[in-house]
């Protein structure tokens, strides 16, 4: 009964975002190709042209919050929950280039956990959403608007040129800032945390 | 009375939480059709498939690159789905975005060199 009262709305959210990268990729510099890199990692997340040939970028993220909630048997009171809540995500990244001849060059990789964020919040007993922003995580993959980067606004269009999203260009992970680097130029001003994340929807 | 109608909202409420339960599942796409996943799947060769055979069989990609003399269609489609588990005391939520690829890599006379598709694979509707 003492759990009833005092821990309500405890929650555990979970995101997997892509397929987790293989340990081993068997994969070796200066020999490997790319069909043999396509065939046996498999499609990458995003390709870029660049100067000597080909750039892969290989992703996998999971973001997990954990929310601890008390409730407490007073009038009008007992309809709310108090929600802390702590998220944290776990990155795996590889780069791959390959060169005119399509014969990987070079490749790195990176795997780090790290906490995304945390909130709190009183809420309705049977809300249960996230309290940290993970848009720009769980957001749709950029090939998406691949053309439809055309029909930006000023003076984000006149950027397009050179944006990590055409393909011919780099290419940037899902967690660099829209608004530094090559985007500099889009003078695209952060948004509020509320504006972002229905922008991301 | 007054003793009776408190114990008896007492009980009600104490219902509510321990027997008020939701589930919730919802699933969404985002891109191209996946017909690289149709049954047959259309069949590719290199050196022999050409653009037009892949504009053919899967429809506008997602993406074209062009890297100097070569061509890249890129064909994404996003699934994310989402279940869980609403049971007042815990609650539990997972999300899982899977992605469905395929990548077709052309020379310079438009033939293809290279392709392959993900391993991670969302059933054609």
């Amino acid at each position: 009964m003492v759990c009833v009262f005092l821990v309500a709305g405890c929650s555990h959210l979970t995101s997997d975002i892509g397929p987790a990268l293989p340990s081993a990729p068997g994969i070796v510099t200066g020999k490997s190709t790319l069909g043999e890199v396509v065939t046996t990692v498999g499609v990458p997340s995003q390709v870029s042209a660049s100067a000597g040939g080909f750039v892969f970028l290989y992703e996998h993220n999971e973001v997990v919050e954990s929310q601890l909630g008390f409730a407490v048997n007073l009038p009008v009171l007992r309809w709310l929950k108090f929600v802390y809540a702590s998220s944290g995500l776990r990155h795996e990244a590889w780069l791959m280039t390959f060169d005119t001849n399509d014969v990987l060059q070079a490749w790195g990789r990176e795997a780090w956990k790290k906490p995304l964020g945390n909130g709190a919040a009183a809420q309705i007993l049977i809300t249960v959403s996230s309290l940290v922003d993970s848009t720009a995580v769980r957001r749709p993959a950029s090939q998406h608007r691949w053309g439809e980067m055309w029909l930006n606004p000023l003076p984000q269009v006149l950027n397009t040129s050179q944006s990590p999203q055409d393909g011919r260009f780099g290419l940037e992970q899902r967690l660099a800032p829209t608004f530094v680097g090559q985007h500099t130029l889009e003078m695209i001003q952060p948004l509020p945390p509320r504006q972002a994340k229905k922008a991301n929807k | 009375m007054k003793l009776f109608i408190q114990t008896v909202a007492f009980g009600l409420w104490t219902s509510l939480l321990i027997f008020t339960a939701g589930c919730i599942s919802k699933s969404s796409t985002q891109g191209v059709e996946n017909l690289w996943r149709a049954d047959p799947p259309p069949v590719f060769e290199r050196s022999k498939t050409t653009e037009h055979d892949v504009l053919s069989a899967l429809g506008p990609p997602s993406q074209v690159i062009n890297a100097s003399d070569r061509t890249v269609f890129y064909y994404l489609l996003e699934a994310k789905r989402s279940r869980g588990a609403i049971l007042i005391i815990y609650n539990q939520t997972v999300e899982r975005i899977t992605y469905d690829r395929a990548i077709f890599f052309f020379d310079a006379q438009g033939r293809l060199t290279d392709f392959a598709t993900s391993n991670e694979k969302v059933p054609l509707q």
